[in-house]
């Protein structure tokens, strides 16, 4: 498996330009179907039932909202879309690939970001990137490093480890982590937490250049208004079972998810 | 190919982390001298006895030793959100277990280079004119450790007693490596003219392919939520 990363020189792009991206991401794509789609999907750590029968269907290209308050299900099932963590009951497909038993495939096309990041404290902005390029086995240059942490407005601090970073560094490191490799599935867990308004909008950037290069992408928070605002479509999860929401409702609301929850009960 | 560019990407971070940090390797010095002294004490000034049983002083040393390595292995990944961190990236898992096992006996090795020494000059126990013998010896014994200790210490790394678990499960498997370790060390240190200690040292290649193949086949599957 040898991808060209998004900041690899052979594109023939400039380093992080949107059209090497979808270059990348067009030439790798399985060809039909929908980005996810579930099928009375479940999960159960034990005898605690996180996700109950969930019918899903994400269009490809598209950018669903997932909101829905505190311990809903959200990281369980983003968890589960990445193979993570394997369903209990029923099934589905991510990418056109079966979630029980392709998980590679799944792996290779889906980027994952949590509250906290896959980063490491004690390795410096560019070596977590170094790390993740070879880890996915991309081919990326010196430059490609900092162009990627210059998009995020961290070149200066390149060289720093991750420790000394506050939550909204940490969190742009963890953005362009997953920025550096091309993507059909981009899956953001809370990317709104700890971000002050300049880091809001830069999320906001990502999402809309993802969407621009045709990558699906699912943003799971529980701050409806920024969840909703990148979004053409919301969903909200509530004990773990999905419902439908009026979308631009909930893009003009300033309520968070837990408002939400607790208007519906 | 592509599972060994994984592997040392693991390495690399593990060891880059760790010459940063130096938290696993001065532990594991001081806590390795500390026994060594301790079993000194214990035993007084008898050097004839004291080279009779430095084999399996300095092999107890090394395995209580290791287990603060081992323990190190993937806790040293929940600063960076578990191992699924690791999980989450594409390609075979064995690469994992590779990554994190090549770390532990790097890292081993390094403590035993500071260990056998040590152990010369508390034990007076010559080791110089077999140091090759020694060097083959530690080396499979370190190997077959390190197999057996990645591999329980991914089984127990999400338990709520990891720290007193991993012993638990992981010295009974160890028998067979301390026992050919052990001998091996004390007929090389004491003189092996019959070249007894090569029975040993098959016992230590053996052990260590088959665990090998056995841990690194169902690693996947340990893996697994």
């Amino acid at each position: 498996m040898a991808v060209r990363s998004v900041y690899g020189r052979a594109t023939g792009t400039s380093p992080g330009s949107v059209a090497g991206l979808r270059e990348e991401v067009i030439t790798s794509a399985p060809t039909i179907g929908p980005a996810v789609e579930l099928q009375d999907f479940s999960k159960r750590f034990g005898w605690n039932r996180v996700l109950r029968g969930i019918d899903l269907r994400v269009e490809r290209g598209t950018t669903l909202a997932l909101v829905g308050p505190n311990g809903a299900g959200k990281t369980t099932l983003l968890k589960c879309l990445v193979t993570l963590l394997h369903p209990s009951g029923g099934g589905g497909t991510v990418c056109g690939y079966d979630l029980r038993e392709e998980t590679d495939q799944i792996r290779e096309r889906v980027g994952l970001v949590t509250v906290r990041g896959y980063i490491y404290d004690d390795l410096s902005a560019e070596e977590n990137l170094r790390f993740t390029a070879r880890m996915c086995g991309l081919e990326v240059s010196a430059e490609g490093y900092r162009a990627a942490l210059a998009r995020v407005g961290l070149e200066r601090v390149a060289d720093q480890r991750v420790r000394t970073f506050s939550t909204g560094m940490r969190k742009r490191v963890v953005l362009a982590q997953l920025r550096l490799r091309p993507l059909e599935l981009a899956l953001l867990d809370e990317p709104y937490a700890g971000l002050d308004l300049q880091g809001m909008s830069l999320v906001d950037e990502f999402v809309r250049e993802f969407r621009a290069a045709g990558t699906t992408v699912i943003i799971a928070s529980h701050q409806a208004g920024e969840a909703t605002r990148s979004a053409e479509q919301t969903l909200v999860l509530r004990e773990g079972r999905l419902e439908p929401m009026d979308h631009d409702a909930a893009a003009r609301s300033h309520l968070s998810a837990q408002d939400i929850g607790a208007e519906r009960a | 190919m592509e599972l060994m560019r994984r592997s040392w990407a693991i390495v690399w971070k593990d060891l880059l982390i760790e010459a940063r940090t130096k938290q696993a390797f001065n532990a594991m010095v001081f806590f390795a001298a500390l026994v060594l002294f301790i079993f000194s004490f214990a035993l007084g000034p008898d050097t004839e006895l004291l080279r009779e049983v430095s084999g399996g002083l300095l092999w107890v040393g090394i395995a209580f030793t290791g287990i603060l390595s081992l323990n190190r292995t993937y806790q040293s990944e929940e600063t960076s959100g578990g191992i699924e961190g690791l999980r989450v990236y594409p390609g075979d898992p064995r690469a994992i277990f590779l990554g994190k096992l090549f770390g532990n006996i790097i890292v081993l090795l390094a403590v035993e280079a500071v260990l056998f020494p040590a152990a010369a000059v508390l034990f007076q126990i010559e080791m110089l004119p077999h140091v090759g013998e020694l060097a083959v010896v530690a080396l499979l014994g370190t190997i077959g450790f390190s197999i057996v200790g990645t591999f329980y210490a991914a089984l127990t790394v999400n338990l709520r007693a990891r720290e007193v678990m991993l012993p638990l499960l992981l010295f009974p498997a160890l028998v067979p490596m301390l026992l050919g370790a052990v001998n091996a060390t004390t007929l090389i240190l004491v003189g092996d003219p019959m070249q007894d200690s090569d029975i040993w040292i098959r016992l230590l290649i053996a052990f260590d392919v088959i665990f090998f193949v056995i841990s690194t086949w169902i690693f996947p599957i340990a893996l697994e939520e």
